[in-house]
């Protein structure tokens, strides 16, 4: 696996052809897609937004949130998205109450909230138990508002899956094979995800297990309720996204 | 008989090519997290063989 931080960078990576798959957000493969990137989201891993939204100590109510930075990895990003949707179920508005400022991935905005560089960001939800351990705020946590939305999906080029059918099946077969493993072992997907996490904490892993078993698809397919939630969104600031369909970025037919 | 194993196993390759290029393929997966879902997933799933 290639970590590359933010979606836009990394759908880049994949139409460069550094990457066979992307698993990115449904929100940067609809901004690639209307840029011209020629691919599909071929299946789903985390169908709802396994996020917190997090503020310094010193910010207790949403309210408190005017004026203040709010730190994400790039524009169009995912986590620029539920920046967007908290804010909204906050009453703010993204535009005129806060400062939105591209920082990072989801360790450097902890790190940025940490040194106070920004003020508020939301977080992946280990990452929320650990800003949570260190005196920070949790002003919104999505997966209890169980949101469906394509945070996580496999995405491939056209000319992958035409030329390299076969290989992308079987990828898609592992994949779900993969999944059954998963949510099956649950005490070695612990372990590892503590090992990701650079933890030593139990809790933190258990937390972190926990939460994204319930947003992994058990047919490992994308949620087509959450790609249109994030199309519609699009849609309201750019005209080209009003004549997309689903069926046009999502292709079910690699899936076992 | 007691070359049976070596004999067995290369009559199997010629009569069965699909064993002989039952190769492995190296995919190159991108994630935006180094502890996300998928990174945990592929990785335990890599320990048990299942990719």
């Amino acid at each position: 696996m290639i970590y590359i931080a933010g979606g836009t960078l990394s759908m880049q990576a994949l139409v460069g052809r550094s990457l066979d798959f992307m698993c990115t957000g449904g929100t940067p493969f609809i901004y690639a897609y209307l840029e011209g990137v020629q691919g599909k989201i071929i299946g789903g891993v985390n169908n709802r937004l396994p996020y917190g939204f997090v503020s310094l100590a010193s910010i207790k109510t949403p309210a408190q949130l005017k004026g203040k930075r709010i730190g994400i990895s790039r524009f169009g990003s995912t986590d620029d998205f539920a920046v967007k949707l908290a804010l909204a179920q906050f009453g703010l508005n993204p535009k005129t109450d806060v400062s939105i400022t591209q920082v990072g991935g989801a360790a450097t905005r902890l790190t940025a909230l940490q040194a106070g560089s920004i003020d508020a960001a939301v977080l992946t939800l280990g990452l929320v138990q650990i800003a949570q351990k260190n005196g920070l705020n949790l002003l919104l946590d999505f997966i209890e508002k169980d949101i469906e939305y394509q945070q996580v999906a496999v995405v491939a080029r056209d000319d992958m899956l035409k030329a390299r059918a076969d290989v992308v099946r079987r990828f898609m077969k592992a994949y779900s094979e993969g999944i059954r493993y998963y949510k099956s072992q649950k005490e070695v997907a612990i372990r590892k995800t503590m090992a990701k996490l650079l933890t030593n904490d139990r809790s933190i892993g258990e937390f972190d297990y926990n939460q994204r078993v319930r947003a992994l698809p058990d047919d490992a397919k994308p949620t087509i309720k959450g790609m249109q939630l994030a199309l519609d969104d699009i849609a309201k600031d750019n005209p080209k996204a009003r004549n997309l369909t689903i069926s046009q970025l999502v292709d079910l037919s690699f899936l076992p | 008989m007691r070359y049976a194993w070596v004999i067995f196993p290369a009559a199997l390759l010629l009569i069965e090519p699909r064993v002989a290029s039952a190769q492995l393929t190296s995919l190159r997966v991108g994630t935006n997290s180094p502890a996300s879902t998928e990174a945990v997933l592929f990785s335990i799933a890599k320990d048990a063989g299942i990719l």
